[in-house]
């Protein structure tokens, strides 16, 4: 029987120092692809530190913990009958692979543990990935039929009532464990120390896209809290200190509402002389990205910004509620950007061009990307996964869930939910249609000549025959 | 022929070539030392210099054929050879690199550097064989290139140090272009222009090599060996060696013999060696054309990637500009049905870029086109001829610094931007490029797109940096 709590009022009990045991596990991953990169279990390092803290002696199993050079392993993924797991969409074909340790390797390691633990503490990220969290929690109840499993994270979180039905866990915790949301992460745990470290410093957002779950994940605040800049440099000193970390990702909902924050912490590196490599692979918001601050970044360490573009045109971004987002705040970020000595068509400025959403324009995510191609250089394509808990899953429930019976892992948005939706406006569309789109921004992304992106649209003898001459077929 | 008749037709080719060189020039008596050093040599020295140069195309093919056979000349008969290759490096390591220079091309900087091993590596190479008592009577110095007299000469320097007193034979297509150069400046004892054409029908010896090579070279000469010898070689270094990859580097030799080049192809086919192709060049479009089953047989010979012979022996006008990518259209359309994969770096077709009187413009809207075709394309620079580069020093009169721009009124950064154009036509997602006139949706809509000129939108869609009113929820 599956009990459910919410993080905000569950409470680790402090125990006797080491006598009871958690092992604190980040599960693998069945996908098509998986980005390693800012990959680390931060949210699960946090409560090992709760954990610690309390008495509990703790072992951690990171599946997904990188190689030296930064890969996963991956494995095939195998049907019941031994032929290879895949999805076909229309006229493509994924292959899924498992990410991360294979389940003989994990069970190995688990056998190898000094004592059985008294509780197993799961780490459910993707909502698309819950079907290796139900086969984890099979897995350590199979070998430690005593033990008390516990799942959290954003899967829960999102679609809790899912989780307590499909995973067979004890405990499904929902949300925050409000106790662990301004600990530092135990790095301790890993045998070879990370190179990296993710910093949470602030949580929660004002807005609410249409598309995004922070607001869900906030348990529906609006409200953005932070941590003290002293606090976070404290933290980075740590890590500096005991694991030699230089490189630190900056993994925020939105930490530039709170005025200041960001700069004052980008100040006090500064003041304490720290050279370190800062990433926001995650974006901040353009409006509030002035010169001042992207000048304080770039002194600080930031080699690269990511600029959340996501549409070209002003409807599109009001039509997810992103009122606060426009091209003309992204250009003004942009020029900051420039001004403070991140170099265009470099890959030091990115943008994010969104695609893959109920009702796209393929004609503006087209012109989105050539706009991005033709200023910044760098295009992210971001394919949408429709996520429970969102105002576009709402929406789009009754399709998603009635129309195409789909469960959470079809709703990976590598595998196009949106497809047959889409093809309302486009009836000849097809999945590869979407992997040609996503072709386009790689190789426009991808055409570099002595380091520097080649520009398309520029005035150049080689570019404007480039563009005469595909236009002479129209 | 007779080895004693090569040694012979060798010595005799010492001789005349040598009457150019500034020793035998004026002292006739030392071209009979020189003549005695080369038939009594018992220890024979093979140099392979390293290479300056603002990059190294095909590094991991590159192989110094010419000194190979003279390798197999001299082993045959019985000499005890070495070889000292400053460009080995094994395949799946990168070529090493040291920048040498930064050249100003009309205002462009670009970087020269020198590829291959360190001189203090080679330096330590040249005093182990002295160390180990062993001493060359003779040393022989390949350099293919005019422009790369520089590795020569440096080479050169470092064996005379090592080995005071022993002719250095100077070889390959930098002594049988600029002899005077070669002994006067690079300070050869003799440019050898062409060791004698019986060497060229000889077998490369590969067995000088620490390591296995994993790939050899695949020459036919002046064709006067036949198929079969030419596979047996193929299939000699496979035994011997292991190797499966062969390449076939000699420009247009099938259209230059396209029965032998049919017949190997045929015996590689029949011998069943399964072994992989790549051909460098050696195959142009017209060959396809007029050989129609070319393509199957290629592809059934193992060949996994071909680079077209380019057009630069095609006069420079319309007509034949349109001649060409037909040409190229029609033998992709074979090879496709004869197999090969479309869109992937299987099919390289080439432009010539870099000959007086060319229209860059043109150029560029030719290697669109083709690229449309053949899925690929690249600018091969043309290598001017030294009559054609009158008062240009010989180290700049190298094709990839496109000696002949200002006759076209043409600065280098242009000539970079035609560069940079075939790195977006050749990007690849997943492979494939992608094919910016294609039919498929989205590469209509792109053309659409460029057509609006999407990278310079109206400013009534880019919103406003301003924060609009909260947009009512029902």
């Amino acid at each position: 029987m599956t009990t459910l709590h919410t993080g905000a009022t569950f409470n680790p009990s402090t125990v006797k120092p080491g006598s009871r045991r958690v092992l604190l596990v980040s599960p693998p991953v069945y996908d098509a692809q998986y980005w390693a990169r800012w990959s680390q279990p931060a949210g699960l390092l946090r409560i090992a530190t709760l954990l610690r803290g309390r008495g509990y002696h703790l072992d951690l199993l990171d599946c997904m913990e990188t190689d030296a050079k930064g890969y996963v392993r991956k494995t095939q993924r195998k049907r019941g009958d031994g032929s290879p797991h895949i999805v076909v969409r229309d006229d493509m074909v994924r292959r899924i692979w498992h990410f991360g340790l294979p389940w003989d390797e994990i069970q190995r390691r688990m056998n190898a543990l000094a004592q059985p633990p008294d509780e197993v503490w799961i780490s459910s990220i993707m909502t698309y990935w819950w079907e290796s969290t139900r086969d984890m929690v099979a897995l350590v109840r199979r070998l430690f039929p005593q033990a008390t499993i516990l799942v959290g994270g954003l899967y829960p979180t999102l679609a809790p009532d899912h989780a307590r039905e499909r995973l067979g866990a004890d405990v499904v915790l929902t949300g925050e464990l409000h106790d662990a949301s301004d600990l530092w992460t135990d790095l301790s745990l890993y045998q070879t120390p990370p190179s990296y470290a993710i910093l949470t410093t602030s949580r929660g957002c004002p807005w609410d896209c249409n598309y995004c779950a922070a607001r869900a994940l906030n348990g529906g605040s609006n409200k953005v809290r932070g941590r003290t800049p002293e606090d976070v440099l404290d933290e980075i000193e740590d890590k500096m200190g005991r694991f030699g970390i230089r490189r630190f990702g900056f993994y925020e909902d939105n930490a530039l509402i709170l005025r200041g924050h960001l700069q004052r912490i980008l100040e006090l590196i500064l003041e304490r002389g720290h050279k370190l490599r800062l990433y926001a692979p995650e974006g901040f918001e353009t409006r509030m990205l002035t010169e001042d601050l992207l000048h304080a970044m770039k002194l600080a360490g930031f080699e690269k910004v990511h600029l959340p573009f996501e549409a070209l045109k002003w409807e599109t971004t009001l039509g997810w509620n992103r009122r606060h987002a426009s091209t003309a705040s992204f250009e003004r970020a942009f020029e900051a950007a420039v001004q403070a000595g991140f170099k265009p068509r470099s890959e030091e400025i990115n943008a994010f061009v969104l695609f893959g959403l109920p009702d796209d324009k393929l004609e503006d995510i087209v012109d989105s990307a050539l706009y991005i191609h033709g200023t910044v250089g760098s295009i992210i394509p971001m394919l949408f996964t429709p996520v429970p808990g969102t105002h576009i899953y709402q929406e789009q429930t009754a399709y998603l869930h009635g129309e195409m019976g789909w469960d959470l892992h079809d709703l990976n948005g590598k595998f196009l939910p949106f497809l047959e939706y889409n093809r309302r406006r486009y009836p000849d569309l097809h999945a590869t249609d979407y992997l040609q789109l996503e072709a386009l921004m790689s190789i426009l992304n991808d055409g570099k000549f002595l380091s520097r992106a080649v520009n398309l649209c520029d005035e150049g003898v080689a570019n404007r025959a480039f563009r005469e001459t595909i236009l002479s077929v129209i | 022929m007779h080895e004693a008749e090569v040694e012979k037709a060798m010595v005799e080719r010492v001789g005349a070539t040598g009457s150019s060189s500034r020793e035998v020039d004026a002292d006739l008596p030392s071209r009979s030392v020189h003549s005695a050093a080369l038939r009594d040599a018992d220890n024979v020295l093979l140099l392979n210099p390293p290479v300056l140069d603002t990059r190294m195309h095909w590094a991991r093919f590159h192989q110094p054929t010419l000194l190979l056979r003279i390798a197999t000349h001299f082993r045959t008969r019985g000499r005890d050879v070495r070889l000292i290759d400053a460009l080995d490096h094994p395949i799946d390591d990168r070529l090493k690199r040291t920048r040498v220079a930064s050249l100003d091309l009309d205002g462009t900087r670009i970087n020269k550097w020198r590829f291959g091993r360190e001189g203090t590596a080679l330096v330590r190479d040249l005093r182990g064989l002295a160390a180990a008592r062993w001493s060359p009577d003779a040393i022989f110095v390949a350099c293919e290139e005019v422009f790369w007299w520089e590795g020569a000469a440096e080479m050169i320097a470092t064996a005379r140090e090592c080995f005071p007193g022993v002719t250095i034979i100077l070889t390959g297509g930098y002594a049988e272009r600029a002899p005077q150069h070669a002994t006067d400046i690079a300070a050869a004892d003799i440019a050898l222009s062409d060791p004698c054409p019986e060497v060229s029908v000889l077998p490369i010896d590969l067995s000088l090599y620490p390591r296995h090579p994993r790939i050899a070279a695949v020459t036919l000469g002046a064709g006067t060996r036949s198929a079969a010898e030419i596979v047996d070689e193929m299939v000699a270094h496979r035994a011997t060696h292991g190797i499966r990859s062969f390449t076939f580097p000699e420009y247009r030799v099938a259209s230059r013999l396209p029965s032998l080049f049919r017949a190997v192809l045929e015996r590689i086919i029949a011998c069943d060696l399964r072994c992989t192709l790549f051909s460098l060049g050696s195959i142009a479009a017209s060959d396809l054309i007029a050989d129609s089953e070319l393509a199957t047989l290629m592809r059934r010979a193992g060949h996994a990637q071909v680079y077209f012979a380019d057009d630069r022996d095609e006069p420079i006008d319309d007509y034949m500009t349109g001649a060409f990518l037909e040409a190229t259209r029609l033998a992709i359309e074979g090879c496709h049905q004869a197999g090969f994969p479309a869109r992937t770096d299987a099919l390289m077709a080439t432009v010539c870029l870099g000959r007086a009187g060319e229209d860059l413009a043109a150029r560029a809207r030719l290697a669109t086109s083709v690229a449309h075709h053949a899925g690929s394309v690249v600018f091969w620079p043309y290598q001017p001829s030294l009559p054609e580069c009158p008062n240009v020093p010989l180290e700049d009169q190298n094709g990839k610094l496109f000696p002949l721009r200002t006759r076209n009124e043409a600065t280098y950064r242009t000539y970079l931007e035609l560069l940079g154009l075939t790195t977006v036509l050749n990007a690849k997602y997943r492979t494939h490029t992608f094919d910016f006139m294609g039919d498929a949706l989205i590469s209509r809509m792109f053309r659409d797109s460029v057509q609006r000129r999407a990278w310079e939108p109206d400013p009534s869609v880019k919103g406003t940096v301003l924060l609009p009113a909260p947009i009512r929820r029902d």
